[in-house]
């Protein structure tokens, strides 16, 4: 096998995501003139930052064995709490960054630390959190309030050619994530206990400890995301991380890695979020409601899910 | 003699009021195996976990090269050069072999990064070393059983270690793979390595250990070099009585009554060769052979319907299309080899676990009454000897032998007119497999038929009224009457086949 | 064989299977009554007829989800399609037609349709219970849009709306039919062989197989009642608020899996309780109750929702150490 495979964990359903961007965007391309101009191009990016982002934070998670369903609650409470800390000046931001960012890890650490040391489904750990974290972000503020600085707001809309500086932001992270899941011992710690963490903690590896970094690490990707979205709004939605939590796993699926852990990368969830966001880019041209889209999307999930039935099972 | 590598002094070990060793005495010399004996619950387990460090000792200590241990966690007596390669693998699939080696120590650049060169290299020279011809980077997923054996046992050895325990290795090997397994511990013998070597298989020990401990209620009951011993004092240490108390007497006349399986040209699995096969009301036929020689495979077939092609008929009824229902409707039941994994229901009571194949039974309308479970069981402590305060408690808090008890007690809650038992006193105590041999008997008698799958020969011997050898896939060989013996049975079982890949020969 | 006392188990041990989930029981009863007490002490308005008698009615579509729900997780399963479900029935069968009876009967086919396919995807294409729920739920949710093109509308009919609002001598029908539901879940996982081939199989998969158990008539079954309990609820909840919505229900799929955690089923299997699941609604459903008599922020109760989930896993998981 060759080196770059086992790096980016390639798989062969890899090719039928490529095959279906191709499909989508020619479909784009014969749809509308419109489609394929760097406008359209950059728009279909900013679409899928937000999602890139807690995508990337949900495939580590479930790389695992975990999932992470607090996104819905930290993205809407981070949201809230960095739009009314940031102010309008370079100063007022960092502190709200600082913030947001230790608020981010803090929810990832708890919801670790209860997983990993009480023992509570990870499900159940962070519906709870993010169950928390949505009242509280109602609690402050029930309508989007707060404000960002103008020039961070513009940092969210910049670009360079069709290229959103967001989007080279994600590109940097998956970079970062992937290159961290290959090279460094918390990455092979993230595959060992995803596929089989008794074995692991036989094997000397602390478990809990890595648990609790996982979460930390989801948090922290999760503050990220908030805060570009805040940006772009330009306040802090109460309501901004609503549907994050379950829309977050479809690309993580898609892209070939296993609810069950110990399989898959971030390569597959990358192409999964651009094909999901084409799709939806091309549905609009072609006038197609939504809810049409909605139809596909979970058609989509079984079929990549039944893609990999009888992989599953060892 | 030189001091020992590892030593154990007058250890004792007790949770709560239970006193598992007492006063151990045990040691491991440079250069030496030792083959540590005793049936399952002696305590052969609590005594590596001690000498490892996964447990603190309630008394004495653990010596290593002459200087006291107090180790409280694994790491440390690996740091100290202690490797152990455990009955349960350790490896992960979804990781390359490279990766699992060093799973935990791998090899760093100057900046911390796991050194992806580097870790490839180390752990092909570690794979030559051990003439393990395997790729560093293949996933382990994509191996057969015995080499993620190998791999566990590279993974052992991966630093520097001065003693080696092995807890029953071979126990998914094949004849080859045992073989080559051999050849590495002698090696690592020879290089100066002490070895503790837990196996259930007397053989195997003789074969290739110097010395033997033999531990019976956690107290050494004997030890001393090898050559001191032979098969039969091993097995009077390790239980303390003759084996032929273990075992009533067989019928006088075998072969009794009418065929109630009968088996003809069943193809297990596409490849193997047809087996055919007769149990008759009455009998005890033992299913004997090596692991991986095909016989769970064989009862799955019959009572699970995974098989490709042939015909099954219980009481001249034919089968055609079996599942679990479908044979305990025709009155085939099987005790599974692994009580934890397709036996027990572990969160449910011991009442609960009992009725599991007949839950209505005596009930009206499928209607359950209140307490009906319970008085049902009452019969488990009455009639079938367990032991058990209340059948209301959860059947986790039974022990190996009430558990297995309480499994057997459940199949017969279905009058079986056939009974499979796959390994019936896997991990159970001496008392309760005089137990469960007499029970066993007492059915056959009764007029019942039994296909009994065991690894202990000595089982096979003391039980079966008729013995059919299985090797790679095949019944080999028919043994009846004063034929069967240990060495009958191993002699057809053991005979050389076919080399399994993967593992150089 | 005969009920006699001779046979029974002689003296009660505190460590029984039964005992424990005896005791769990006693410890919810004993939440609702705490919060209700120091509810009632700092407010007059709580503890009136009305009042409680608003909380039951509540209380009622999320008690027919979650009977369901426990159901689904008693066979290590999970359903997060029931929200979809409740919108759907209650969006497509009203509009098809505007006799009552004939509306639930439409609306109860197509939960169990719905439930089977769900069943059918986890017991015979192996997909993961989450997957495939999250996947009907979203498909769902296209197809009532579509449907509707976004607005459903149209009114109910009269006997429609009395179901869910109505009385029959002062105990409204909603708690009627949640009653006689919930006496016959109670009855069938607690009495009856199917009932206890659930659990068995909750408990282990392979151990249920391997003594003959249905195993996938089973898991289908399971899912096919929480179709049929989401569709009842969806039904009386959009009769009890009076419009029908392409999002009601929504957050059931949620505090579904809430309460019956908090009930005491856990998500690895076997075990779960009618009795444990309802009083679990009921707190929940008490609690915005409360929050809002108290004059608290509603969002108050969110913040205490998502407490109680954790506390109350953390409690199961301490005492199954244990």
């Amino acid at each position: 096998m060759s080196t770059l495979v086992r790096a980016t964990r390639a798989q062969p359903v890899h090719l039928v995501v490529l095959a279906l961007i191709a499909i989508v965007f020619a479909l784009g391309m014969s749809t509308s003139d419109r489609f394929a101009t760097p406008l359209n191009i950059a728009n279909v990016q900013d679409q899928m930052v937000t999602l890139a982002i807690v995508a990337l934070a949900q495939t580590i998670v479930i790389l695992s064995g975990g999932i992470d369903l607090s996104y819905a609650g930290a993205l809407s409470f981070l949201a809230v709490v960095f739009a009314a800390l940031a102010g309008d000046s370079g100063g007022t931001l960092l502190l709200a960054m600082a913030v947001v960012i230790a608020l981010g890890v803090g929810i990832g650490i708890v919801n670790g630390a209860i997983t990993a040391y009480v023992g509570v489904h990870p499900l159940i750990t962070t519906l709870g959190t993010s169950t928390i974290l949505a009242g509280a972000a109602l609690l402050i503020t029930r309508q989007p309030s707060g404000s960002v600085p103008l020039f961070f707001e513009d940092l969210t809309y910049g670009r360079i050619g069709a290229v959103p500086f967001g989007m080279l932001f994600v590109i940097a992270l998956y970079l970062l994530v992937g290159f961290m899941l290959w090279r460094t011992g918390f990455g092979t710690r993230i595959f060992a206990i995803g596929d089989n963490e008794a074995a692991s903690a036989v094997s000397g590896l602390p478990v809990r400890r890595t648990k609790v970094a996982i979460y930390a690490l989801s948090g922290l990707l999760c503050a990220v995301a908030a805060m570009h979205m805040t940006g772009r709004f330009g306040v802090g939605d109460p309501r901004a991380g609503v549907g994050f939590d379950l829309r977050s796993i479809t690309p993580v699926i898609v892209g070939g890695t296993l609810l069950a852990g110990g399989k898959g990368g971030v390569l597959g969830t990358a192409l999964a979020v651009i094909l999901l966001a084409l799709l939806a880019n091309v549905l609009n041209f072609m006038n197609v409601s939504s809810f049409y889209q909605w139809i596909a999307e979970g058609v989509i999930i079984i079929a990549a899910v039944s893609f990999f039935i009888g992989k599953d099972k060892s | 003699m030189a001091q020992p590598y590892l030593a154990a002094r007058g250890l004792n070990k007790s949770f709560g009021p239970n006193e598992v060793l007492k006063g151990i005495e045990f040691e491991v010399h440079g250069g030496h195996a030792v083959a540590l004996c005793g049936e399952n619950g002696a305590g052969k387990s609590t005594l590596i976990k001690l000498l490892t460090g996964l447990y603190t000792p309630t008394g004495g200590h653990v010596e290593f090269e002459g200087q006291p241990a107090r180790w409280t966690d694994p790491r440390q007596s690996l740091a100290a050069g202690i490797a152990v390669v455990h009955q349960e693998f350790s490896v992960l699939g979804a990781l390359s072999i490279a990766e699992n080696i060093y799973l935990g120590a791998e090899p760093r650049t100057r900046l911390g990064l796991i050194d992806r060169k580097a870790l490839t290299a180390d752990a092909q020279a570690l794979l030559d070393e051990l003439g393990i011809t395997l790729d560093p980077n293949a996933l382990v997923e994509t191996l057969s059983v015995a080499d993620k054996q190998m791999v566990e046992i590279a993974k052992a050895l991966r630093s520097e270690a001065k003693v080696l325990i092995l807890d029953e290795p071979t126990a998914v090997l094949s004849q080859n793979e045992t073989r080559h397994l051999f050849r590495i511990i002698n090696d690592l013998r020879a290089k100066g390595l002490g070895l503790v070597y837990v196996s259930h298989r007397l053989d195997e020990i003789f074969e290739i250990c110097t010395d033997i401990t033999v531990i019976k209620d956690g107290v050494v009951t004997s030890k001393g070099p090898t050559a001191d011993y032979t098969h039969d004092s091993v097995v009077a240490a390790m239980v303390g009585r003759e084996l032929g108390d273990l075992f009533p007497a067989k019928a006088a006349t075998p072969t009794a009554g009418e065929a109630v399986l009968e088996v003809r040209d069943l193809v297990v699995a596409s490849g193997l060769p047809p087996a055919t096969l007769q149990v008759h009301a009455g009998e005890i036929v033992g299913l004997a052979g090596l692991v991986g020689s095909g016989r769970t495979e064989l009862a799955r077939a019959l009572y699970a319907g995974e098989a490709v092609s042939g015909d099954v008929s219980l009481m001249g009824e034919p089968m055609p299309h079996r599942d679990p229902a479908g044979s305990i409707e025709a009155g085939m039941l099987m005790l599974t080899e692994s009580r934890k994994d397709d036996g027990l229901f572990l969160n449910s009571s011991v009442a609960r676990n009992f009725s599991a194949t007949t839950p209505g039974l005596g009930a009206h309308h499928n209607a359950i009454p209140p307490g009906h479970e319970e008085r049902r069981a009452s019969v488990l402590k009455e009639r079938r000897g367990v032991v058990v305060d209340h059948v209301g408690l959860p059947i986790s808090a039974l022990s190996g032998g009430n558990q297995q008890k309480v499994l057997v007690a459940r199949l017969l809650e279905n009058r079986p007119k056939l009974l499979i038992l796959d390994e019936p006193t896997r991990g159970v105590d001496v008392g309760a497999k005089a137990d469960i041999y007499k029970a066993l008997r007492q059915l056959a008698d009764d007029g019942m038929a039994l296909l009994v799958i065991s690894s202990e020969l000595i089982e096979i011997v003391g039980l079966a009224d008729r013995v059919l050898v299985m090797r790679d896939g095949e019944i080999a060989k028919e043994l009846r009457g004063e034929d069967i013996t240990e060495a009958a049975i191993i002699t057809v079982a053991a005979a050389e086949t076919a080399s399994h890949h993967g593992v150089a020969a | 064989m005969t009920a006699t006392d001779t046979n029974a188990p002689a003296t009660p041990n505190r460590n029984t299977v039964r005992a424990t989930e005896r005791r769990e029981l006693l410890l919810l009863v004993g939440f609702l009554v705490v919060i209700w007490a120091v509810t009632t002490a700092l407010s007059p308005r709580f503890l009136t007829p009305a009042n409680l008698k608003d909380i039951l009615i509540q209380a009622a579509p999320l008690g027919f989800v979650v009977i369901g729900q426990m159901i689904v997780i008693i066979v290590r399963g999970l359903d997060l399609s029931v929200a979809s479900i409740m919108a759907t029935v209650a969006v497509l069968s009203t509009s098809l037609i505007d006799v009552t009876p004939v509306i639930f009967a439409v609306g109860l086919l197509l939960g169990a349709l719905i439930g089977a396919l769900n069943g059918y995807l986890v017991a015979y294409r192996k997909v993961t219970p989450f997957l495939a729920t999250l996947a009907t739920m979203i498909v769902l949710q296209g197809i009532r849009f579509a449907y509707t093109k976004g607005a459903p509308g149209g009114a109910l009919p009269e006997t429609f709306r009395w179901l869910a609002t109505g009385d029959i001598f002062g105990i409204p029908v909603a708690l009627i039919a949640l009653a006689i539901v919930a006496f016959a879940a109670h009855w069938m996982l607690e009495r009856s062989v199917f009932g206890r081939l659930l659990k068995l199989y909750g408990d282990s998969p392979d151990a249920a197989y391997m003594t003959g158990a249905p195993t996938r008539l089973l898991v289908v079954m399971a899912f096919v009642i929480s179709g049929v309990m989401a569709a009842i609820a969806g039904l009386f909840l959009v009769g009890y608020v009076g419009i029908v919505d392409n999002w009601t229900g929504r957050g059931y799929e949620l505090d579904s899996i809430a309460a019956a955690v908090i009930g005491g089923a856990a998500l690895s299997g076997g075990k779960g309780s009618v009795p444990g699941s309802l009083l679990a609604a009921l707190i929940l459903v008490s609690l915005f109750n409360i929050v809002v008599i108290l004059g608290l922020s509603i969002e108050l109760q969110l913040v205490i929702k998502g407490t109680l989930i954790i506390l109350a896993a953390a409690v199961y998981m301490k005492r199954s150490q244990n």
